[in-house]
């Protein structure tokens, strides 16, 4: 029976593979108990989802960055959306901690931690970058300070229409969509591409 | 049977009608090291033997267009780093949404209030797994209210001591489930579920048949800035003259001038000691992410406790937030004994008084925040701890007072050296059945950590840890020769050694999902925070780790 199991999955990696996937239409609990649908959030412009809990240091100091972004490039549609797996042990505590911060992104609850799992999430802090159609672009594993600038400039390249960036970078700066982008890929857009 | 031919048949029809997503997640650990068992300060012949693991993990997400999802975690371990080996499909379930109807096939994890009666969850760390075989659905009957259900069996596996590296107790568990729940804007979300769980094992170290229900209760509201949460379970089983049993826990979040203020209240007696396969309930104590805090836990009791816990956090300015948290916990008053009070178990003062409830009290204060242009983080805490609890059939008590620091610099071009500085200095206190003491171990530890992170490419983790233990002879042992027993026979064995544990860690980032990560040196078990990810792990001797992971 297993035997059987493993041919079946492997016949439909083989059919299934795409190369693209796209967020899930799932609906999540924000902090007010209130379900919202995951795909409001990104229906004007690109997102970027991160997966945190309140154990998670790094995670925290992630956000802080996050909080930023969302600040700088919220008028331009981007939206930052902060997904909280606390299980039953600390969940009480989440709201208290966002409130205290006065993040400006939204925080969604997930104590089931389905949404994790469903973008093949393992450890933490997990971020998702994605655009206005809900395909993802980039997906992030693990955060230390540093590390936002290249997230800021995946979003650039996001807000950014590819027109206007030089022929000779296009090819370096395209996302390979589902495959993860490598460093040499983002780290040669020029600097005067960055918006005020 | 028919629940994987059901699956076939819908994953069958799933490819012929749709196109498919897929995204994989594939992680290999392995280790090669000894692992050294103590069984106590006094042991003077530490067990030292190979401690070896492999574990490769592939959990594949696949979604086709017509909404149907499919998880399967095929697992290739031998030995995994805890638990026994397995070799296949360890987990799989299917899920679907369809208008107003949620079904779920396969390995069923979920949660329903805050799990007093049913939180199915799986976690590797800790080799925890009490999901069951079956199905759940859930079908919204209006926009606010929906019917939900689960059928299912599993056989779930416990270890007889948590130390074991594989689980040597098994129960055969059948669970029904079924409920509802009802939002409503002005009065909130209630809901209420009935458990029925058939648990029974003819295993000849543990047999067991018992029936137990549960009766649960859910309501979520809130008042203006106030937010509340009331979860109220009874619990039955058919087998003991006293049956009934409850659990209760109630959640209190308000926003007073900035301060946000959580408070927990948990009350659980089942008047029995069977085990409650399904329910995970609220802890109500903090669970510390510093490396020498979260050495001192608390043992919960899910049976018989009683405990209160407070949560402040106040951000004052991006240079200083404040953290402070104080929980305790006790058992419930026995009819032959003094009933101790919330006073008593603050005070923690008094060992033969209040000794006979088992309390528990931990208060936590830090300080953290971002200076010198946000190029300097800092997070300091101050930590006390207190538990008073059995070693096997002698009372037992730990206090430890545990200063945790963090900092973290941003140097040049982006780069950032993070420093984890500890400080703990811990009292365990054995005791006869009467209380005296017969031996007090005290131990100072020190855990620093030095991390250089270049962004995006790679870092670099040195470790040291170490452990001076000092023992001494209590007064049950001076009674015994008349006078000072360390004076006359000198103090425990042990007493006046160090330990030490270090380590280096090289982590490489192949890209924003994939790295690799090569540790070599030995490890204290525990929870450990390196290179931007925590997890608990387990002791580890002159050795070497490789940990592989990508998102593909």
């Amino acid at each position: 029976m297993k035997k059987f199991f493993i041919i079946n999955l492997l016949v439909l990696m083989t059919i299934g593979w795409s190369g693209t996937n796209h967020l899930p239409n799932m609906k999540l609990k924000d902090l007010k108990n209130k379900r919202q649908e995951l795909s409001q959030y990104y229906s004007d412009g690109p997102i970027l989802i991160n997966i945190w809990n309140l154990a998670c240091e790094p995670c925290k100091k992630e956000m802080k960055e996050l909080d930023k972004l969302n600040i700088k490039y919220g008028p331009q549609g981007f939206e930052v959306v902060s997904i909280n797996i606390d299980n039953t042990r600390s969940m009480s505590k989440v709201k208290s901690y966002v409130n205290s911060q006065k993040y400006s992104f939204t925080v969604l609850s997930d104590p089931k931690a389905e949404f994790f799992r469903k973008m093949g999430g393992k450890v933490m802090p997990f971020v998702i970058i994605a655009d206005s159609t809900g395909k993802i672009i980039n997906r992030h594993v693990g955060y230390n300070p540093g590390d936002e600038i290249r997230l800021e400039k995946e979003i650039l390249h996001i807000l950014q229409p590819l027109a206007e960036i030089p022929d000779s970078l296009k090819a370096e700066t395209e996302p390979k969509q589902t495959h993860p982008i490598t460093k040499p890929d983002l780290e040669v857009i020029p600097e005067e591409n960055t918006p005020e | 049977m028919v629940l994987k031919a059901s699956i076939f048949f819908l994953l069958w029809m799933s490819v012929i009608n749709a196109q498919t997503e897929m995204n994989y997640s594939y992680e290999m650990k392995y280790g090669d090291g000894k692992e050294v068992t103590i069984t106590g300060p006094n042991d003077l012949d530490p067990e030292e033997e190979d401690y070896n693991y492999i574990e490769n993990i592939l959990e594949i997400n696949t979604t086709f267009s017509n909404g149907i999802y499919l998880f399967t975690q095929l697992e290739y371990s031998d030995p995994p780093v805890l638990g026994e080996s397995i070799k296949g499909i360890s987990r799989f379930y299917l899920d679907y949404y369809w208008d107003r109807l949620y079904l779920k096939a396969g390995d069923i994890y979920s949660l329903q209030g805050r799990g007093l009666t049913l939180n199915l969850m799986q976690d590797q760390n800790i080799d925890y797994d009490n999901s069951v075989r079956g199905i759940e659905v859930r079908y919204n009957v209006l926009d606010n209210l929906s019917l939900f259900t689960i059928l299912g069996q599993s056989k779930y596996k416990y270890r007889s001591n948590p130390v074991e590296r594989e689980k040597d107790l098994s129960l055969d568990s059948k669970l029904e489930f079924v409920g509802f729940e009802y939002e409503h804007d002005l009065i909130g979300t209630l809901s209420s579920s009935i458990l029925l769980n058939d648990i029974s094992s003819d295993d000849i170290k543990n047999i067991t048949d018992y029936k137990l229900t549960e009766y649960d209760f859910t309501w979520n509201g809130g008042v203006n800035n106030i937010d509340l949460f009331i979860e109220y379970v009874i619990s039955k089983t058919n087998n003991d003259a006293i049956t009934d049993g409850k659990k209760f826990y109630s959640m209190i979040y308000t926003d007073i001038y900035d301060y946000g203020i959580t408070y927990e209240y948990k009350n659980y007696l089942l008047n029995h000691n069977y085990n409650i396969i399904s329910a995970n309930p609220p802890i109500v104590f903090r669970e510390s992410s510093s490396t020498l805090v979260s050495s001192n836990a608390h043992v919960i009791n899910w049976n018989d406790e009683i405990g209160h816990q407070i949560e402040i956090n106040k951000k004052f300015s991006d240079h200083l937030i404040i953290q402070a948290n104080t929980s305790l916990a006790y058992s419930h008053p026995k009819e032959s004994s003094l009933k101790i009070s919330i006073m008593d178990v603050l005070k923690m003062d008094g060992e033969a008084d209040i000794y006979h409830q088992y309390p528990f009290r931990q208060t936590y204060v830090e300080a953290s925040g971002w200076i010198n242009d946000d190029n300097i983080y800092y997070k300091i805490g101050i930590d006390k701890f207190d538990d008073f609890k059995k070693n096997i059939d002698n009372p037992f008590s730990v206090s430890a007072l545990t200063f945790p620091s963090l900092f973290t610099f941003n140097i040049l071009k982006n780069s950032s050296v993070t420093i984890y500085a500890e400080y703990q200095a811990r009292e365990e206190i054995n005791r006869m059945p009467d209380l005296l003491v017969e031996r007090t171990d005290n131990y100072t530890d020190q855990y620093y950590s030095l991390t250089y992170n270049h962004p995006s490419l790679f870092s670099v983790t040195y470790f040291y840890r170490q452990e001076l233990y000092k023992g001494e002879w209590g007064e049950f042992w001076d009674e015994q020769v008349g006078g000072d027993y360390d004076d006359l026979y000198g103090p425990p064995s042990n007493s006046g050694n160090i330990e030490s544990w270090q380590g280096i860690d090289v982590t490489y980032k192949i890209n924003t999902s994939t790295q690799i990560s090569l540790f070599t040196g030995s490890q204290k078990g525990g929870l450990v925070c390196a290179n931007g990810i925590c997890a608990v792990q387990p002791g580890f001797d002159d050795g070497y780790k490789i940990t592989f992971r990508s998102l593909f």
